[in-house]
């Protein structure tokens, strides 16, 4: 059992040789990361294409890790101190604090984070589907470790998942033993993780696997157990271990799609070898990176681009080991990626479109913030992702997302008139008066502020035609544009708008002038969120 | 269970009598706003850019030094529309003219707000939220009513008893004067008969890419997902228009709202907006000011309401809806040297409607042979006590209601009547007219204000050409007889100011000089 041969020398995509500036730049991006500023964008079309791509991807030191922003009821732990490592009470209260901790957390990465990690971590999050609804502790080193490997390699990420305690609960591996064996993982693990179920050609043949796969894996994988799973007391530490006498030592037969390979007896390394034998297949690295594509470019994947973009570039993945660093960079400094056809048409999932509201701005004007009001504002944002149809900590299935897997509408199924609904709501309640952070700290859009660093504010024509470009994926018709500034300055010449701003920026503490031109640039950012445009990426 | 009855007797427990200051936000519901059950309607047509009334409603017995201030926008003198002996409207506007010798048309003149703020933006905050000109607040006059009632409004809204919008905002944008706490209670509707171009730019052309197709899929998708898109259309579809309106923009939506009321919407309020009056050039054509942007304006806004007010009236519903202007200044009396005028203070506002009080509520202005530079019209009305009165007699709403949602008293104004038309050249809307003598004029430091009370609430103040108060002298209800008031001026620089009295319904505004 080993690793595949390197067979042929492939370059995957055609590279991009075009034109770097603005544009490129911010569809990059946009894609990559959860609604780029100005900044970013700018410096990102400075620096080329090939240092934007590589800082995406560079490796990361992992985050500080999630705090008690207030709770003093804490036994264990001090307020801002982390409880990743703290034992929990028997009843579960200080897990309430902690779950909701570790949500303002995971919010907090994907605000501030300059690379594509907290994408590829929500990638990875909606790859397994899990949901685990115990401690918050055991929730983080699952989050941590696909964190750990957001651009790693996926063989080694696959072996890890299919020995961590959460996903021995989830899928019930530590249920399955010798004697009663367990299909849910062994399932999935063709299924949805690695080589993918195809059309049926035969009673329980799945193209690239049968039903006797499923049982001959999930014997190789048995043997395995969590303990400490909802430590509390101090020194333990949730985990998994290896148990010999429920392993199944037998030998494994493997179908014609594996070639009928046998799977020995390995113990506690068993199941590093099944992993193996399914990533040494090229199917895995083409259903792998249908999911990128789908992810990060667009759901619909025609005859000629499954043979130009997917076929090698699932041959680089499988060339470059699983290397997924590698085979985003190589997508993302493709000719294809940057094909004008591709920009712009990615409905945003509800994350990407809540992010892309907020992030742009940012809330560094908030001075009055604190660890608590922090944590309660991203505890909001959470919930307004909820609300429009995600929740983050809890896939629907172990499938995911429906608009992530399901044809033929796929990121189509994230809109219905209700999520729509939610949006618009969400949008307006951004606009008018951010979310309350308590204690008297409101996290609110300084739109005010924000202008005042476009490259010409004054001028209303200017200053809508950058919002839209920073905030939008396509440039937008005249008409349209005319329509936006009918908001910012309805029924009145274009002076009136430079005159008004000119006169609050010559007396800046006036409140009077300040939430008149506050209010104007309301009615502009509620429209232009309204555009059927701010949908897309 | 009658709903009204209901909302009333809630009211007379639940109302906190004192007005409370606008910027507390209201939380707390207000019971019996805006009645569900009754099925009166407002349609407010905002005139954006600041509208010139002295090019409007033009006061004859100004004439000549109006014509001293402005003679590059004068328009002649026979051109005009007369209404009464002093007023007359600008030639473009037989259609309103036709209106107000109907009797469907009240006029009230110089209608403003003290220490009148020349900001578009900032006036028509005030405006729309009715707040003190030294005020920020962001709820606006009639979306406070809505909130006060549906505190939790859009969650579960629309239901079984509110199925329809609460206000339609004509258009994309919402209004401003809809805007509750946190949500506005308008929907902007561009064409109730196609809710699927609700989304800005949503009939610009898509292209043929991916991008095209998925942003055609998203607007469709936005325009069903409107909460009242098809209650709307169902309404719109229901409704009729039996006259031929103008082909314009404004026309056209004025005859959607034909449509939508005649189809049963039970929406209380419609806002319909008409840009372009910010005219600081080009008002008028050179050498023709009977043809410009001001002209057109003009025609177009009194060719819309005649044609709605007579659709009103074919449709049997003029019983059930008045309209009434409003916009965020006038424009100063002199003319400025690009054929324009430039942003001022008060200006008339127009109520129409079979249900309105026919005729004119105050004054011509005084129109000085030199004005200043600055010199705007002077306030004789102000806004809010219009507001208040449209709420209490329009919507029967009780007085100390509105007083709450308005945040401050206001003086009850006979601008509406009981529907019954009467021609309005044999009505006398002004009673008694208002009489003070102000001397000496021009004086050097302090002038006397002498003056006879009825008795009831007064007011006398001091305001500088601009529309800035510079003194409320007295706020008080005088015992009936003559009294004398003593007004040092000491301070103030030399020019003219304005004095201002209102007793009880009347103003008074008299111009004077301070001497140098």
């Amino acid at each position: 059992m080993g690793k595949h041969q390197y067979s042929t020398i492939v370059t995957g995509l055609p590279a991009y040789s075009g034109e770097w500036s603005y544009a490129q730049a911010a569809h990059l991006l946009r894609r990559t990361t959860f609604g780029p500023t100005k900044t970013a964008i700018l410096a990102a079309a400075g620096q080329g294409m090939a240092a934007s791509v590589a800082a995406l991807l560079a490796n990361q030191l992992p985050p500080e890790p999630p705090l008690n922003p207030g709770v003093t009821e804490d036994p264990f732990v001090a307020v801002g101190e982390s409880w990743v490592d703290a034992p929990v009470d028997e009843q579960g209260t200080l897990n309430n604090y902690r779950v909701q901790s570790f949500r303002s957390w995971i919010f907090q990465q994907a605000m501030t984070d300059e690379t594509i990690k907290e994408k590829m971590v929500l990638f990875w999050q909606n790859h397994f589907g899990l949901t685990f609804n115990g401690n918050a502790r055991v929730r983080y080193m699952w989050n941590s470790l696909l964190r750990e490997f957001a651009t790693g390699n996926f063989r080694e990420l696959v072996k890890q998942v299919t020995v961590h305690p959460a996903m021995l609960v989830f899928l019930n591996g530590t249920q399955s033993s010798a004697n009663s064996p367990n299909e849910n993982y062994g399932r999935e693990l063709l299924e949805l993780y690695t080589i993918g179920k195809g059309p049926q050609i035969a009673e329980g043949d799945y193209s690239n696997y049968t039903e006797d796969d499923v049982r001959a894996l999930t014997r190789a994988l048995t043997g395995w157990r969590i303990e400490n799973i909802n430590p509390q007391a101090p020194g333990l530490t949730p985990g998994s271990f290896f148990q010999s006498n429920r392993h199944d030592t037998g030998d494994k037969v493997l179908s014609y799609h594996f070639n009928n390979q046998v799977i020995q007896d390995a113990q506690e390394d068993e199941y590093k070898n099944v992993v193996d034998i399914l990533l040494n297949e090229l199917e895995t690295a083409r259903y792998m990176v249908r999911e990128f594509y789908r992810y990060f470019v667009y759901y619909d994947i025609s005859d000629q681009e499954e043979t130009e973009v997917i076929e090698p570039l699932a041959q680089f993945f499988y060339d470059s080991d699983y290397d997924v660093a590698a085979t985003l960079e190589n997508l993302f400094s493709s000719q294809h990626f940057y094909d004008i056809l591709n920009r712009g048409p990615l409905i945003k999932d509800p994350m990407n479109y809540i992010m892309s509201i907020v992030r742009p701005f940012g809330f560094d004007h908030v001075t009055d913030a604190t660890l608590a009001s922090d944590y309660l504002f991203y505890q909001r944002l959470y919930a307004r992702v909820l609300d429009a149809g995600m929740d983050y900590l809890s896939p629907p299935t172990v499938s995911g997302w429906e608009a992530w897997y399901q044809a033929p509408s796929y990121h189509r199924n994230w809109i219905n008139a209700s999520t729509l609904q939610q949006r618009t709501r969400n949008t307006d309640q951004f606009t008018d008066i951010g979310l309350n952070g308590g204690g008297g700290v409101r996290y609110s859009i300084d739109f005010v502020g924000w202008i005042a660093n476009l490259e010409n504010p004054f001028d209303p024509n200017t200053l809508i035609e950058e919002i839209t470009r920073i905030l939008l994926p396509q440039p937008l018709v005249q008409e349209q544009l005319d329509a936006l500034k009918d908001f910012l300055i309805p029924g009145l010449p274009d002076f009136e708008w430079t005159d008004e701003y000119g006169a609050y920026l010559s007396d800046p503490t006036n409140n009077m002038l300040f939430t008149s031109v506050e209010n104007k640039l309301k009615d502009l950012f509620r429209a232009i969120f309204g555009l059927a445009e701010f949908h897309l990426s | 269970m009658n709903r009204r009855n209901f909302l009333r007797k809630a009211g007379l427990l639940g109302i906190p009598l004192a007005a409370a200051p606008l910027n507390v936000s209201f939380t707390r519901a207000l019971s019996t706003l805006v009645d569900p059950d009754d099925d009166k309607v407002l349609v407010l047509i905002q005139l954006s850019g600041g509208n010139d009334g002295l090019n409007t409603l033009i006061p004859l017995d100004q004439y000549v030094n109006l014509n001293a201030n402005r003679a590059a926008l004068m328009l002649p003198e026979n051109s005009l529309i007369n209404l009464t002996d002093n007023q007359a409207f600008h030639p473009n506007m037989t259609g309103m003219a036709d209106l107000f010798n109907d009797g469907k048309l009240g006029a009230i003149q110089g209608v403003g707000y003290p220490n009148q703020n020349r900001s578009h933006f900032r006036s028509t905050d005030i405006w729309t939220s009715a707040s003190d000109a030294e005020e920020v607040v962001t709820t606006g006059w009639l979306g406070r009513n809505f909130a006060s009632d549906h505190p939790t409004y859009p969650e579960n809204f629309p239901n079984e008893d509110y199925p329809d919008p609460f206000a339609i905002a004509m258009g994309s944008q919402v209004s401003q004067t809809c805007q509750g706490t946190g949500v506005n209670f308008s929907m902007a509707l561009n064409d109730p008969f196609n809710v699927t171009s609700l989304a800005v730019g949503g009939d610009t052309p898509l292209p043929d890419t991916p991008y095209g197709e998925e942003l055609g899929f998203l607007r469709t998708s936005i325009g069903q997902a409107n909460a009242y898109g098809a209650v709307v259309q169902e309404r719109a579809e229901a409704g009729n228009s039996l006259v031929d309106y103008p082909d314009n923009g404004f026309a056209n939506a004025l005859k959607n709202v034909a449509y939508l009321v005649s189809g049963g919407l039970q929406s209380k309020v419609y806002v319909v907006n008409l840009g372009g009056f910010d005219t600081h050039a080009s008002q008028v054509v050179a050498g023709n000011p009977q043809a410009g942007e001001h002209a057109e304006l003009l025609q177009t806004l009194s060719d819309g309401m005649a044609a709605f007010h007579a659709d009103l009236a074919a449709l049997g519903l003029e019983e059930r809806v008045i309209s009434m202007t409003f916009s965020e200044f006038g424009r100063r009396i002199a003319a400025n040297d690009s054929l324009g005028t430039d942003h001022g203070s008060a200006a008339p506002l127009f109520l129409m409607g079979s249900c309105v009080a026919p005729g004119f509520l105050g004054s011509s202005p005084e129109i000085p042979e030199v004005a200043d530079v600055n010199e705007g019209v002077a306030m004789q009305y102000d806004f809010r006590d219009i507001y208040g009165s449209v709420l209490q007699d329009w919507f029967n709403l009780d007085p100390a209601d509105v007083s709450a949602v308005l945040g401050h008293d206001f003086v009850h104004l006979p601008v509406l009547s009981l529907c019954d038309v009467v021609n309005s050249t044999e009505t006398d809307t002004q009673t008694e007219e208002l009489t003070a003598s102000v001397y000496p004029n021009p004086f050097a430091s302090r002038i006397n204000v002498s003056l006879v009370s009825d008795g009831s609430q007064a007011e006398l103040s001091i305001f500088d050409v601009t529309g800035k108060r510079i003194e409320l002298v007295f706020s008080k209800r005088l015992a009936a007889g003559r009294h004398r008031f003593f007004v040092d001026l000491e301070n103030q620089p030399a020019g003219a100011y304005f004095v201002r009295l209102q007793m009880g319904t009347r103003t008074l505004s008299k111009r004077i000089v301070k001497s140098k």
